[in-house]
């Protein structure tokens, strides 16, 4: 009995031992998980703080739930794609970092980045090739000692001082370091409490530029004076010229068609059709067939001038074509051959007349000549008939070839040669008026002069011949029966003759162009004989005295030729 | 035509910080590639104004974005890519 209680108290002791053991056990256990959970939550709180957020609190997760929810695996695995977002974005802003030094390497313009105080933090090939007055890096020296080492330069407005006290981007167009220009930008780069952090110089080469302005700005200034002389030319050009485009618009005109034409091209909003041209026959040339390259379509058109009356012109129309030959438009000339055309018509009308007036006395001439000859039997009446109206042809037909001859040398520019003496202008017209009223039995003279000489300094021949054609024109414009009469009066040192008939008189155009060489007042009428040239040679003659040469004349009244001639002194 | 993506609705409103960014952060965990490919949006709505701060913070260093709407009472907080 006694041994099974001894048996029982060691084993009571062994458990009782046993026991403690276990709760010292359990008390560690116990400590050791509290540690844990401690650890977590600090662990957890350390990475939340992370993230800015509160420490998790007992209450608001127990123990028990921490372990369930797992707050370092969520937080963990959290980081772990923050960390796979930021080596993405590293990546990409690696890529970036590249990309934006290729494009600050490759980039036309010479870039410098300076730090505020102006030190020199990167720059690229360019800035080494134009700016850099060193070989060497100049990384992290003043901006003005790496760029701006040349003397002038120092004195120069500085982009970068300007960017730091505007805090703005800054321009300066013409900067020049030696020998070439650049324009230069500086931006300000800011920091994120806003102060300016870096400064980003730019310098644009312009020297290329500056020297192709320059070169277009002179053939610009070429072009105007150029454009100047053209316009001046085309300004001052007697003849009218149009230009016309490929549609057959006028685009210019110069001041002599737009006063022909009666509109002004540029007052016009939109180039005018030439369809506005006041001739058909125009607008026909212009829009017809273009002519060949070489060739230039002549045509006369008539036209309205601005006096309303009708003169003709001739129209010149050549092709413009451009530079690859292509159809262009037409140029065209317009000039006034009004004139041309009726000195063309007074010289075909001349031939005629001249033809007529050297036929009629020839064909008398050979007439009488051949009576002479055939018939053998003449009274000596007959011969001194015949052979008195030979002789009076034959003095026409000198005339005649006479006043050609004159002409001739007139137009020749040779004048006539003339034998100047002192003559009696009375004696002269009695002469002239002795003559004529031996074949112009019909025709009544008056002569009205002072009764003392009348001197004047002329060559006689000439006197004679201006005196026969004045007569002579007042016969033959004269009815039978007219007065033909010769006045003369003396007025200081001149002598004013006076010609006078009743007869048909002229139209005042007529009158206006009777000193014209070949104009005849009526060309049509060859019943009355003459060249028309008579007055033409006697304004030569007087004017070749020293005086003039005036027309009077009403149609139905008559005529009055003046010549006023100096007196001998 | 790109398709919509998918919304999963959070509600964890009666939660307070850090929980809320703790359960919004284990959602976003799970469905990370499906969001990140942008198959898909999570809509957490809590009423942790913490939260409204916290979430955008996170999830924006995550590479994801997030959008807050204020809804009377509580906030609509829309994760997507």
């Amino acid at each position: 009995m006694s041994k099974m209680t001894a048996d029982n108290d060691v084993r009571l002791t062994e458990l009782t031992a046993e026991l403690e053991q276990l709760r010292e056990e359990n008390t560690r256990l116990r400590a050791n998980r509290n540690e844990a959970y401690a650890y977590i939550r600090t662990k957890v709180n350390d990475m939340l703080s992370v993230v800015g957020t509160k420490t998790l609190r007992p209450e608001e997760l127990d123990d028990q739930s921490l372990l369930d929810f797992d707050p370092i695996g969520i937080v963990t695995r959290t980081f772990q794609h923050v960390l796979e977002s930021h080596r993405k974005l590293n990546h990409e802003l690696s890529f970036a970092h590249d990309e934006i030094q290729a494009i600050f390497d490759s980039v036309g313009a010479a870039l410098l980045v300076l730090d505020p105080r102006g030190r020199v933090l990167a720059y690229n090939q360019k800035t080494k090739d134009l700016l850099l007055c060193k070989d060497e890096d100049v990384y992290g020296l003043p901006c003005h000692d790496a760029v701006c080492c040349q003397e002038e330069q120092v004195k120069a407005r500085c982009t970068f001082v300007d960017v730091l006290q505007h805090r703005c981007e800054q321009r300066l167009q013409e900067w020049t370091l030696g020998d070439r220009s650049f324009t230069v930008v500086g931006r300000p780069l800011f920091a994120d409490d806003g102060e300016i952090s870096h400064v980003v110089m730019a310098y644009s080469d312009v020297t290329d530029y500056k020297k192709a302005q320059g070169a277009l700005q002179k053939s610009l200034l070429e072009t105007q004076e150029a454009n100047a002389k053209v316009h001046g030319i085309l300004r001052s050009a007697a003849d009218s010229l149009l230009v016309t485009d490929a549609d057959d618009h006028i685009v210019l005109m110069n001041e002599r068609a737009e006063q022909l034409f009666g509109f002004c091209l540029s007052s016009s909003t939109e180039k005018p059709s030439i369809d506005i041209l006041p001739s058909q026959l125009l607008s026909n040339l212009l829009s017809g067939p273009a002519p060949d390259d070489d060739e230039v379509l002549v045509r006369d058109v008539a036209l309205s001038s601005e006096d309303s009356s009708e003169r003709t012109y001739q129209a010149r129309v050549a092709v413009i074509r451009g530079s690859e030959q292509d159809y262009r438009g037409r140029i065209t000339l317009l000039h006034d051959v009004t004139r041309e055309r009726e000195v063309d018509r007074m010289k075909s009308d001349f031939v005629s007349t001249a033809a007529h007036e050297l036929r009629t006395p020839l064909s008398t001439i050979l007439g009488y000549a051949d009576l002479l000859l055939t018939q053998e039997e003449h009274t000596r009446e007959n011969w001194r008939e015949y052979l008195t109206l030979i002789q009076d042809k034959s003095e026409n037909l000198a005339q005649i070839v006479g006043d050609l001859l004159d002409i001739s040398r007139i137009e020749a520019g040779e004048g006539l040669q003339l034998s100047y003496e002192p003559c009696d202008l009375g004696k002269v017209c009695q002469q002239v008026v002795a003559e004529f009223s031996l074949d112009c039995t019909k025709h009544q003279f008056a002569i009205e002069f002072p009764d003392y000489p009348v001197l004047i300094e002329a060559d006689r021949y000439a006197l004679v011949q201006i005196l026969e054609n004045l007569v002579g024109n007042a016969v033959k414009y004269s009815p039978s029966g007219g007065t033909i009469c010769l006045q003369a009066e003396l007025k200081n040192t001149m002598c004013h003759l006076a010609v006078s008939d009743s007869g048909l008189g002229m139209l005042p155009d007529q009158v206006e162009r009777a000193f014209e060489k070949f104009y005849r007042a009526d060309a049509t009428n060859t019943a009355i004989s003459g060249t028309g040239l008579g007055l033409t040679i006697v304004k030569h003659l007087v004017e070749a005295h020293d005086g003039t040469v005036a027309l009077q004349s009403q149609r139905g009244h008559g005529t009055r030729v003046s010549v006023h001639l100096p007196l001998v002194q | 035509m790109s398709q919509q993506p998918v919304v999963i609705e959070k509600d964890i409103r009666g939660q307070i910080c850090p929980s809320s960014l703790l359960l919004a952060l284990r959602e976003i965990n799970q469905q990370f590639d499906r969001l990140e490919a942008g198959d898909l949006e999570i809509v957490v709505l809590t009423d942790n104004r913490d939260a409204t701060g916290t979430i955008p913070a996170t999830v924006e260093n995550m590479g994801l974005h997030a959008e807050i709407e204020k809804i009377a009472g509580y906030y609509r907080v829309v994760v997507k890519k």
